[in-house]
């Protein structure tokens, strides 16, 4: 089939013209419709590919120190625990005292030493209950439980009762300390009196959840 | 003035190139066609790589997502507990130890010297609130004493640098200054000769400073 265009000049052009009015709105139309979906699909499955690459790369390393990380928690753990529940360095109540267990502290240490504890008293109160949101920001673990101390003895005999202490409780903290010479007389014994602290946990019942962390950390070997 | 007579009308001329409008407008009639089809195969077979290569990672994703959070739960553990951990070990290391310091004032006390009160403390650097954990700690050091004359003076000063210089003093030492020096006023029948003083020890500070 042959097309013959017409022969007026007037008519051709206009029949150019069409086609070409056509032609643009065809090229329109893909571009539109199919091209740029097309180029904008690509795109995101793209980067939908080099998020997901990034996603498994930050996933494998996290999950690859799963092993280490569950090893190392069990280390801390059990020295969390031994330094609160073996070595009850972390004071721990007594039906809920705190200044039983510090009195009996201080009396066992001062056995065979010729020293004289006047009083024992609570300088400073167990910690406040804990909110049931949880520990309030930039408030630790762990709080610090202070007595009063006063006792009567000669410096010789002081610094080896506290250095008992310090033998005993290395986590333990005398955070003041006085000694008065008193009258001059032979034996010297001075009065001396001294504020100890010992660190009690915040949350009395944290110790118990570490105790259970421990426990499934350890089914799950 | 030449006369030119064309035996060839115009439209029967014929040009010698192989390459004719007619033939460029044919070979592209095919070729354009072709590299539409290449391209567009070309184009659908990387994206089918790519939805392949997509819906392999989904997989890979939907699989690894569980564990990390597990192993996330697990890193947000190890955290809290070597927080705690530290926290513990800041009580050890901020304790001070007042029975070497107390010993190593008794060694350097001379004779002459009777020393009346000393004051140790260890209260929280400033800044930080009492009851906080872990305790960052400002040790000091206060001695009271009287001496007699003639000498007290150099008496006193000889004590200080003893001090000064201990071996389990030394170390932890910021400052010892004597801060007072006068005539004992509470002397009851005693002479002039009596002196009073003070001396005054700052230690470094223990724990961490954040």
């Amino acid at each position: 089939m042959k097309i013959k265009l017409p022969e007026d000049r007037n008519e051709r052009t206009k029949i150019f013209v069409m086609i070409g009015l056509f032609a643009a709105g065809i090229l329109y139309a893909l571009v539109a419709f199919v091209l740029l979906p097309y180029i904008a699909s690509v795109g995101q499955d793209r980067r939908r590919l080099a998020e997901l690459e990034d996603l498994l790369w930050r996933a494998e390393r996290e999950i690859n120190s799963t092993e280490h990380n569950r090893r190392r928690n069990t280390i801390t753990i059990k020295e969390i625990l031994s330094i609160s529940e073996n070595h009850r360095f972390i004071l721990r109540p007594s039906l809920g005292n705190y200044l039983l267990v510090a009195e009996d502290i201080l009396n066992r240490a001062a056995t065979d030493f010729p020293l004289e504890i006047v009083s024992v008293r609570e300088a400073s109160g167990t910690p406040p209950p804990i909110p049931e949101t949880g520990l309030p920001a930039g408030r630790g673990f762990l709080w610090p439980y202070g007595v009063s101390l006063s006792l009567r003895a000669n410096l010789h005999t002081a610094i080896r009762y506290i250095n008992r202490l310090k033998q005993e409780n290395p986590y333990l903290a005398i955070t003041s300390l006085n000694i008065n010479a008193g009258p001059a007389t032979v034996p010297v014994r001075h009065n001396i009196t001294m504020q100890v602290q010992w660190p009690v946990w915040s949350d009395p019942e944290h110790p118990n959840r570490l105790a259970a962390e421990l426990l499934a950390d350890e089914e799950q070997q | 003035m030449s006369l030119a007579i064309n035996l060839i009308l115009n439209n029967e001329r014929r040009s010698g190139s192989k390459l004719s409008g007619r033939s460029l407008s044919r070979i592209a009639a095919i070729v354009s066609p072709l590299i539409v089809i290449v391209i567009l195969l070309q184009q659908g077979f990387s994206r089918f790589i790519l939805k392949t290569n997509l819906s392999i990672l989904e997989s890979r994703w939907e699989s690894a997502a569980p564990r990390q959070t597990f192993a996330q739960r697990q890193q947000g553990r190890l955290n809290q507990n070597l927080q705690i951990a530290r926290e513990i070990e800041q009580w050890k290391v901020t304790s001070p130890h007042w029975d070497a310091a107390l010993l190593a004032i008794m060694q350097s006390t001379p004779e002459q010297i009777h020393l009346t009160n000393m004051r140790l403390d260890a209260p929280p650097a400033t800044g930080q609130p009492p009851q906080t954990s872990p305790p960052i700690r400002q040790p000091a050091i206060r001695i009271e004493g009287r001496v007699q004359e003639p000498g007290a003076m150099a008496a006193i000063q000889s004590f200080r640098n003893a001090i000064r210089q201990h071996a389990q003093i030394e170390p932890l030492l910021e400052s010892a200054d004597v801060i007072n020096f006068a005539a004992d006023a509470e002397t009851r029948g005693g002479t002039s000769e009596n002196r009073v003083f003070a001396i005054a020890i700052k230690l470094k500070t223990l724990g961490e400073t954040r």
